[in-house]
């Protein structure tokens, strides 16, 4: 009997020993009391498959008692699996949409208003209220969506469509790095008459966007572009006297045989065929996709490389082409006004935009995955670079995979030192690393580098008459340029070609900046 | 003297020999080893493509033979779980065309029968959704209300029927004389003994070119599993290499690690490569229906 009674005394003992714990004081760091789920969704890049057990939702569970559920179609298609989602309102409590989606469902109430909640969401309205550009984001004048920006760490790595050139072929004829376009023509004419064969300036995917990527370093634009040189105002392009100057220009070099005769009809295969097989002199594009055709191009010669060069001056004397975007505007957060923990939904996101969320979303576990070395900054685990560097073409992903980190992941303020750290590691030895970060240190700041700027918000009727008009202007500018630049046509005609779409332009230039105004507060 | 009547009757022979005809027969063969290699030809280079080097083929010096032997870019395909979704694939397609061909089949021969009175009608309904559909968003509302989502049904119910394909079953049936049908009936069959043992049977050659048709839509299709499907593991093999090949393009596009790395795999042998795991098994299924293929689709096209 006394033993039943001892045995009853210590068995209730172990039940408050185990009671304990659990009536304990959560973590500070919870963001409720209870495990609770959050359903995100977003588009997998098939580079980075998203793991459901990567160490990061770990972390994150283990710091926010929240279990992150990632549901990720593929990014393939992942507009129209969002649009069905969206259009049944059977959406996740987050997900990841573009600038139109929010334009297009905000105002039919699918999103959350983040403005509304603007106390609650603090470390995210300091990252928005710091960049005034972001408010170009707004609908109606308030945020329904949180854009993927980028935590700036000693890394990072600007691009954009620069000017890349062959600088072997430059210092194979002792040519100065062209200062001007017009030096680009004269050297590019020297070359082609040592090396005959040789296309010039080559591009891809169509008239269309090699104007795109040349209109603005000439001066002008080749739709609507937002002009900082002409006193900060958006103007439609072809519709001013400088797209003449662009169209001048081209046509000089197409003459002179110094631009690709096939730069209209160039696919990527084919731009990429000419930049790797030593054809092409140079190309105006994104300067990280060009470096991947180096290494072939060494494979016949290793004296041969392509390198970013200082933005030759326009005839306007302007020096000015336009880099990527730091931030990815494009991808932005919305919480669905039909989860029903919109609360803890508004709590997670924010914290997703403080250092304590960028950190984890871009490097794990402290002490696990990376260490903060003495100046503060965030530092992979040297034994995780090695590991995985196995497979060099995909080691920046493999990485990423494993840690369930960067910007393919839920990662809304995104540190991108995962990858630029596997990039710089795959260098080799610390003298090639120091070249590669040199290399690219070099881009960012380079004289004349001009940060995008967002387009304005417009309301629904501006958007329709803005629609409207651009599909009218740009069916008759579109039909005409190339016979300009094949000198088809004489480049006085192009006059008539501005006398046409005059005031049609001028109503569009007048919706845009009016909105452009309206979202600064001026 | 007697005179031979039939020689003048008898046809003028074929003048065998000649060099005339010699030439037109080389010209013929020649023609036709033309067109065999415009139509093989880029079957050939995909192949090619996919097992040469990615730099080679950047540089476009991959034509006529491979450069460089790699099987890197299969490889690349083949690795993580791409097994699981050739067998979620396999699944699909074989289950999804067990059900088209019995639905297709019970669906169509009502619509044969003359004693159906409602026949027209259900005809004229049925012929109706060859022409209009509930787009997207009505579909994917309807797969949700019936709790069909994220399950394999979700890729099979939907489309349990193509109409298409059920009226070329539906005049098959019809082509079999109704006297077959009707001694059948004397002998005291019912209309599913006489569907699954006479009519069935009798139109081997149709359905089997019906598998072929409902095998090959479901093998192929991505779109219902990508709207449907939620669990990765549940993916079909097309949404795997199509996301291997499009998201790897944009990618590159968005984030261009610019490693300056030597690469054997590039986006042009991914996507030879992604053509050639996706079209081989219904290529290796080909010639074992084709001898029916012909004569099923023909099932119709010609009266009396």
């Amino acid at each position: 009997m006394r033993m039943t009674k001892l045995l009853s005394m210590l068995l209730a003992l172990v039940m408050l020993l185990a009671v304990l714990p659990a009536t304990a004081e959560n973590p500070s760091t919870w963001l409720t009391d209870e495990l609770t789920t959050i359903t995100v969704m977003r588009g997998e890049n098939a580079l980075q498959p998203l793991k459901a057990d990567t160490i990061k939702l770990q972390t994150i569970k283990e710091l926010l008692n929240i279990e992150l559920v990632v549901e990720a179609p593929p990014s393939a298609n992942y507009n129209d699996t969002k649009t069905a989602r969206i259009n049944s309102n059977d959406m996740p409590d987050i997900m990841l949409v573009s600038t139109s989606d929010v334009r297009s469902f905000a105002r039919k109430g699918m999103f959350v208003n983040l403005s509304e909640y603007r106390d609650e969401l603090p470390h995210l309205f300091a990252l928005l209220d710091a960049d005034p550009s972001l408010s170009m984001l707004t609908v109606d004048g308030d945020f329904y969506s949180a854009p993927s920006l980028q935590r700036l760490n000693k890394f990072v790595r600007r691009s954009g469509n620069l000017f890349n050139f062959r600088t072997d072929l430059l210092a194979k004829y002792d040519l100065e790095a062209p200062k001007t376009f017009d030096d680009l023509y004269d050297a590019m004419l020297v070359i082609k008459q040592n090396e005959p064969e040789m296309v010039g300036l080559t591009c891809r995917s169509g008239t269309r966007k090699f104007m795109d990527r040349v209109s603005y370093p000439l001066g002008s634009g080749s739709s609507i572009y937002y002009d900082a040189d002409k006193g900060g105002v958006w103007l439609y392009g072809p519709a001013h006297e400088e797209f003449k100057g662009v169209l001048e220009y081209l046509n000089k070099l197409y003459e002179a045989d110094l631009l690709d005769h096939d730069y209209a009809t160039n696919t990527k295969d084919q731009w990429a065929q000419k930049l790797s097989n030593g054809t092409a002199m140079g190309t105006i594009d994104n300067d990280g996709v060009v470096r991947n055709y180096v290494a072939p191009l060494q494979q016949i010669d290793p004296s041969y490389n392509i390198e970013v060069l200082p933005v030759p001056e326009n005839a306007l004397g302007e020096k000015r082409i336009e880099l990527a975007s730091a931030d990815w505007t494009d991808q932005q957060w919305v919480i669905a006004t039909s989860s029903k923990k919109i609360e803890l939904c508004l709590k997670f996101l924010d914290w997703c935009y403080s250092e304590e969320g960028a950190i984890v979303n871009g490097y794990g576990k402290e002490g696990v995955t990376f260490y903060f070395d003495e100046n503060g900054d965030a530092i992979v685990m040297p034994e995780l670079l090695e590991e995985y560097s196995a497979n060099p073409a995909n080691a920046a992903y493999d990485i990423q995979i494993a840690l369930g980190v960067g910007l393919n992941d839920v990662s809304p303020y995104v540190d991108t030192g995962v990858q630029m750290q596997m990039e710089i590691y795959l260098k080799g030895d610390a003298e090639a690393q120091a070249a590669y970060l040199d290399m690219v240190s070099k881009i960012g700041p380079m004289e004349g580098n001009r940060e995008p700027v967002l387009a304005p918000p417009l309301s629904e009727a501006q958007t329709e008459r803005y629609t409207e008009l651009l599909l009218k202007v740009e069916n008759l500018v579109w039909q005409e340029v190339d016979k300009y630049i094949k000198g088809e046509e004489p480049i006085e005609n192009w006059d008539n070609v501005i006398a046409t779409i005059k005031a049609d332009a001028e109503e569009m230039e007048e919706i845009y900046n009016e909105a452009w105004n309206a979202a600064l507060g001026k | 003297m007697t005179v031979n009547t039939h020689a003048a009757k008898r046809p003028a022979p074929i003048r065998e020999g000649g060099v005339s005809r010699s030439v037109f027969v080389a010209f013929n063969y020649f023609l036709l080893f033309l067109m065999m290699l415009v139509t093989l030809y880029p079957l050939y280079l995909t192949v090619i493509v996919s097992i040469s080097n990615g730099a080679n083929v950047m540089r476009g010096e991959v034509g006529i033979l491979p450069v460089n032997v790699t099987l890197e870019t299969y490889r690349n395909i083949f690795k993580g779980d791409i097994l699981l979704y050739m067998r979620n694939s396999v699944l699909y397609t074989v289950l999804g065309t067990f059900v088209n061909i019995v639905m297709s089949c019970l669906c169509a021969y009502p619509l044969t029968r003359k004693s159906f009175c409602a026949r027209k009608f259900y005809t004229a309904m049925v012929t109706v959704t060859l022409f209009f559909s509930g787009g997207m968003v009505p579909m994917y509302l309807a797969v949700n209300t019936f709790g069909l989502m994220d399950s394999i049904w979700a890729l099979i119910l939907p489309g349990a029927i193509s109409t298409y394909n059920m009226i070329i079953i539906r005049t098959a049936f019809a082509s079999l004389p109704d006297s077959l049908i009707e001694s059948a009936q004397l002998d005291g069959a019912n209309d599913l003994t006489i569907l699954f043992r006479i009519v069935i049977p009798l139109s081997k050659a149709t359905l089997s070119t019906m598998v072929l048709f409902y095998a090959v839509s479901h093998w192929n299709s991505y779109f219902d599993a990508m709207l449907y499907i939620r669990t990765k593991t549940k993916y079909p093999l097309q949404i795997h290499l199509r996301n291997l090949l499009v998201a790897g393009i944009a990618s590159e596009e968005l984030q261009a690690a610019g490693t300056g790395q030597a690469f054997a795999v590039t986006e042009r042998t991914m996507r030879a490569a992604t053509i050639i795991v996706s079209t081989l098994p219904i290529l290796i299924v080909y010639p074992f229906v084709q001898r029916y293929f012909v004569s099923g689709v023909m099932i119709g096209s010609v009266k009396g």
